[in-house]
């Protein structure tokens, strides 16, 4: 009964084999699979070659300072958090750019300062707005307090100190 | 009836080493891996397709193939079960009983594409091809034992549809 089997099942295989149709394709359809594939392998090889170049070309450069402190990290010297919150409001208006840090040692551990300067309005010669600052009257020099120490404790808030009264402890630049 | 393919099968043990030009080997393989490709497929469209993708896996590396014959049927297997699984076709086709002897061809080809791929496969091979267990194991990446329990298993499951 199994040879009866069997024969039958190679018989009905090979019968149903020869219903395939075999003079359909020729190998030219090969060769532009293989065109196609090659084409999507590039492809897929280059999106992400692509992709790092433009992150590599766009990435933000370390700043020296942030250079020297990873390095500082790198000697286990813990790093201070520092989260600074501004203590004087400038007009969104105006620009203003940071001077300096400086920092001093307490019983709580470090304690850091930024010095900002509020800048003038910028001019540009024959510009009639230029005269026109309608910008507030403010002490040009201001010191934002730190948030934390070493410690992680948070420090109260301090009011804003004019440059006038850290003149002994932060040297600031006049401007032109 | 006759294969070509098949007779050159007989003739050639594996371990000669057959190259020659792909697109020679393509006009002289394909008629067979069709025939073989629609075995396991059903459909002229899918078998052709598997043959050419199979020839296009195999193009980059065709000089490098010790045993072609063996490697392209090989190939045509995995796309046909590419195939299979892509489409998660089941068949099942309840029939009443019949002597064996008796039994309608296509029939029993029914009750051969009712079976799950690797048994299928296995089937196909061996009553089609009429490979050796070594050889379907070769061919379907397992070992002899498997290739042997999943054959049983096979003829056990079509003897109970055709039961």
């Amino acid at each position: 009964m199994n040879d009866d089997l069997d024969q039958n099942l190679a018989d009905s295989l090979h019968r149903r084999a020869h219903e395939a149709p075999t003079d359909g394709q020729h190998f030219g359809d090969v060769r532009r699979r293989v065109r196609r594939r090659r084409q999507r392998h590039m492809a897929m090889g280059v999106a992400p070659a692509l992709i790092g170049v433009g992150y590599l070309a766009t990435r933000p450069i370390a700043e020296p300072t942030q250079s020297a402190a990873s390095a500082t990290t790198q000697l286990d010297v813990p790093e201070p958090t520092m989260l600074m919150t501004p203590t004087t409001n400038y007009s969104a208006e105006l620009p203003f750019r940071c001077l300096e840090t400086s920092a001093y040692e307490s019983t709580d551990g470090w304690t850091y300062f930024l010095t900002c300067e509020q800048l003038p309005p910028m001019t540009v010669p024959g510009d009639p707005t230029a005269a026109v600052n309608t910008g507030p009257s403010l002490d040009p020099y201001t010191v934002f307090a730190p948030t934390t120490s070493d410690s992680g404790q948070p420090i109260p808030e301090q009011t804003s100190t004019t440059s006038t009264e850290l003149a002994s402890t932060t040297t600031s630049t006049e401007l032109p | 009836m006759h294969d070509p393919l098949l007779a050159g099968s007989r003739v050639f043990p594996t371990e000669v080493v057959v190259r020659d030009d792909i697109e020679q080997a393509y006009r002289r393989m394909y008629p067979s891996l069709v025939r073989l490709a629609y075995v396991l497929v059903d459909t002229p469209e899918l078998a052709e397709e598997a043959v050419q993708e199979a020839f296009t896996r195999a193009f980059g590396k065709w000089s490098r193939i010790d045993n072609v014959d063996a490697y392209m049927r090989t190939c045509v297997v995995n796309a046909c079960r590419k195939v299979q699984r892509r489409r998660l076709l089941v068949r099942r086709t309840p029939q009443p009983s019949i002597e064996y002897g008796a039994l309608d061809a296509d029939h029993l080809a029914d009750v051969v594409r009712s079976l799950r791929p690797p048994m299928r496969e296995a089937v196909v091979l061996r009553y089609y091809l009429q490979l050796s267990d070594a050889e379907i194991a070769d061919t379907l990446n397992m070992a002899v034992g498997t290739v042997k329990s999943t054959l049983h298993r096979a003829r056990a499951q079509m003897k109970k549809e055709l039961s």
